[in-house]
């Protein structure tokens, strides 16, 4: 199947590490050069990558610094990956960074003994991503196709990295006939940059709508199933989403409408009160492409994201750990 | 900001007398899009009145609902029919919210919101952002159900 560039946003090709800049959707297709973990972190703070781009990133990072370490000893190299590890857990507070480097080192200390530590390391987390999340995020997006029904309008919210054209084409080959609505995604609009963007793309029909008019669209009975992405999972089943993702599980609640969402499945929170919420900086919302949208003195409040108590959600499509 | 007690929440385009009674220091205040007269004209008139407006995304409502920063819902009808006022759109999915979180909504009469264009959808303060390609949907008004309302106009300023 043809995949979206935001499906696999990062590519690590010999010593350089390409990372897809999302800010420059859709108006150029760019790839950050990145040669040293620093410029990675740099990558994730200012958001040029995001959501599953992150998990790339963390892991192809290492790779990056592994393919650099040739003259260092097994021990010298292990002592980089615990420091690359460190930076990227205090990099951005929500997204699980310490589980997903906690995962890679894990990986590294199974090969510890190896004499090819080196080789071994990058060859087992190309593995790990090529044959293990690749795959299954082709099967999560076949689960969450088999959900939808022909003739319905799914709404989503953000972007979930390229799944969402996976999951449309998945039902174009059941002959279903889908449509989505697709909220823009204020302040940083990842739904009319990225997800409306992809969607009409690879030729699927897709209407964008204002963040407010949720409501309006529910109401009117233009919605049939809510299908988001998630950056963070507890073990009861809440999940961190962008901020607005909380708002509409909350109207899809009222106007019963089914809430689907695509999460990797956790059990190191119990619960989503557990999630850190990242608040940005006022201008993030107060500035766009560096002007300035509102009078001098007005203030702004800009929480990166929400938690959905699992209550909200109607079913769970899960990516597993193996 | 760091926002430290619950402050009201502000969607829609006020009449000039709303303002007047409003006496807090600090107020929510919904951005609106697509044309960002929250941000812009409401965000003027409350710095005018030495109020300070702490403007956040239309899609930020429920999560300070949750936190309990909001202490009530300003919403501003076009006019009423039967059970149901003519609102913003994204007053609805505020008055949903609200009652949710058990907070109250008051309803006053408002101001008529700025036409906005299906095509404005794809830029913010006239720059694009987006393809113009894509199709958009932009519903200016939606009906609120009386039901969700707790005060209409007559309601004590600040409370």
């Amino acid at each position: 199947m043809k995949e979206s560039v935001l499906f696999w946003p990062v590519h690590l090709k010999g010593r350089t590490l390409y990372i897809l800049d999302e800010t420059k959707i859709p108006q150029r297709i760019v790839y950050l050069k990145v040669r040293h973990y620093h410029q990675a972190i740099d990558a994730v703070v200012t958001m040029k990558t995001r959501a599953f781009g992150q998990f790339l990133t963390v892991c192809y990072t290492f790779m990056l610094e592994m393919q650099k370490a040739q003259g260092l000893s097994a021990d010298a190299q292990m002592r980089l990956l615990e420091r690359v590890a460190g930076a990227f857990n205090r990099s951005r507070p929500t997204f699980p960074f310490e589980e997903v480097t906690g995962m890679v080192l894990g990986v590294a200390r199974k090969v510890f003994g190896s004499p090819r530590f080196r080789q071994d390391f990058i060859s087992a987390m190309n593995g790990f991503l090529e044959q293990g999340i690749r795959q299954k995020r082709y099967q999560r997006a076949a689960e969450a196709a088999s959900l939808i029904k022909d003739g319905d309008t799914v709404l989503t919210h953000c972007n979930v990295s390229g799944e969402l054209p996976l999951v449309a084409e998945f039902c174009r080959k059941a002959k279903k006939k889908i449509r989505f609505l697709a909220t823009e995604t204020r302040p940083y609009f990842q739904g009319s940059r990225l997800t409306a963007w992809e969607l009409k793309r690879e030729g699927f029909d897709v209407t964008l709508i204002p963040d407010n008019a949720a409501a309006k669209v529910m109401a009117d009975g233009d919605v049939d199933c809510v299908l988001v992405g998630s950056d963070r999972s507890a073990a009861n089943g809440d999940f961190a989403n962008k901020v607005g993702t909380y708002q509409i599980a909350l109207l899809a609640k009222h106007f019963r409408i089914p809430f689907y969402v695509l999460v990797q499945s956790s059990d190191k929170l119990s619960s989503g009160r557990q999630i850190p919420i990242e608040v940005r900086r006022d201008e993030e919302i107060l500035c766009f492409a560096g002007k300035r949208l509102a009078p001098v003195g007005v203030a702004a409040f800009y929480p990166g994201f929400d938690v959905v108590p699992h209550p909200l959600v109607t079913k769970h499509i899960a990516i597993r750990p193996s | 900001m760091l926002i430290k007690q619950p402050i009201p929440l502000i969607f829609g385009v006020p009449q000039d007398g709303f303002y007047g009674d409003l006496k807090v220091k600090k107020t929510f205040v919904a951005e609106l899009r697509p044309g960002l007269e929250g941000m812009t004209d409401v965000a003027k008139e409350l710095l005018r009145r030495r109020i300070q407006p702490v403007v956040i995304c239309d899609s930020m409502m429920a999560f300070c609902m949750e936190r309990k920063l909001v202490s009530a819902v300003h919403i501003f009808s076009q006019g009423r029919r039967n059970d149901v006022a003519l609102c913003r759109t994204g007053s609805l999915a505020a008055a949903l919210c609200a009652r949710a979180h058990r907070i109250p909504v008051v309803l006053h009469d408002g101001a008529m919101p700025r036409e906005s264009r299906a095509a404005d959808l794809l830029k913010i303060a006239g720059m694009k952002v987006t393809s113009s390609k894509i199709n958009t949907y932009v519903p200016l008004l939606e009906e609120v159900p009386m039901g969700l309302i707790g005060h209409t106009q007559g309601w004590k300023a600040g409370e």
